[in-house]
């Protein structure tokens, strides 16, 4: 393959390189923890990562962090060494973070524990964060009751906290992802209402309907998808919500792909 | 002046690829990790989807 920036071609012409198609490879994608698309790692001969860009980066910005990795810079057994010397909140969400990246929630939540018990005031402003990163990532390990004990958490112990809606909407979310559809819709109706100004509230709108969708309850959902498109004429997702109604008054035919 | 846009278009293809870095790809993550080792150099993956 020719690669024209020859920038980034001098960076990566060292090494061997491969692509992955994450649907017909999971066993790879998987073993590397891989979520999302694309995702670049960095790894040593023997395959053990030295760490990853996520999403597509600037050549400029690639070619910088891929020399930093090389040079253990920035990487998470960096900011593993930096947090043992100088422990600090900011050092130990960043490895936090990047152990959730990888799907390495058990490492990730050592890390987010070790913020909450440094600054349980939350002075340093990490303390938040973690909690609704923690709550964030048992949803995705499908553990809604403790996701939903994280948020709760942050809720009452930060009210004031940025987070505090988000940690709302979090937990209702949970419930969707659970397929606890008419407590989900409970849950997304309640935070509307109580935050109706609130940059989740479409969101919200929404989700309601989708529940309704997957409950079965087809002709409320396509109500409630016309309505959300109504008062959000100028959201992304309008295209979305315009499919499932299709999808709904014009089913494929049997053996018809759709 | 159509020759002359042909030739102008040749010649920067020419230099285009005379300047191109030829870049080696394994066929699966098992032969990268085997030409990883003999080379004794890192593994760049790109994970991707289609859609």
């Amino acid at each position: 393959m020719v690669y024209r920036n020859d920038s980034v071609a001098e960076v990566i012409g060292s090494m061997v390189n491969i692509k992955i198609d994450g649907d017909k490879d999971s066993a790879t994608t998987a073993r590397y923890g891989v979520a999302g698309y694309p995702t670049i790692v960095l790894a040593n001969a023997d395959g053990t990562e030295i760490d990853r860009i996520y999403g597509y980066a600037e050549p400029a910005d690639f070619i910088k962090t891929i020399n930093d990795y090389m040079a253990d810079r920035n990487t998470l057994a960096d900011y593993v060494r930096r947090a043992e010397k100088t422990p600090s909140s900011s050092l130990f969400y960043v490895v936090a973070d990047k152990y959730t990246g990888r799907k390495k929630f058990a490492e990730a939540e050592t890390y987010y524990n070790k913020i909450l018990a440094m600054d349980p005031q939350n002075a340093q402003g990490y303390s938040d964060s973690a909690l609704y990163s923690m709550g964030d990532m048992k949803v995705r390990a499908k553990e809604f009751a403790a996701a939903d004990a994280s948020y709760k958490k942050l809720m009452e112990t930060y009210p004031k906290s940025d987070l505090a809606d988000d940690a709302l909407f979090g937990m209702a979310v949970s419930k969707r992802r659970a397929d606890q559809f008419d407590e989900a819709i409970a849950r997304f109706r309640a935070f509307m209402e109580t935050h109706p100004k609130s940059d989740l509230a479409p969101d919200a709108e929404l989700y309601i309907a989708y529940c309704h969708d997957k409950k079965g309850a087809k002709e409320e959902a396509v109500t409630l998808y016309k309505k959300f498109i109504a008062n959000n004429p100028a959201s992304s997702d309008t295209g979305w919500a315009k499919e499932q109604i299709d999808k709904i008054l014009n089913p494929p035919k049997e053996g018809e792909k759709k | 002046m159509k020759k002359t846009a042909l030739l102008v278009l040749a010649l920067w293809l020419c230099a285009t690829m005379a300047s191109a870095k030829e870049i080696t790809f394994a066929h699966s993550y098992d032969e990268a990790v085997k030409m990883a080792g003999e080379k004794d150099t890192k593994i760049l993956i790109k994970f991707y989807t289609e859609w």
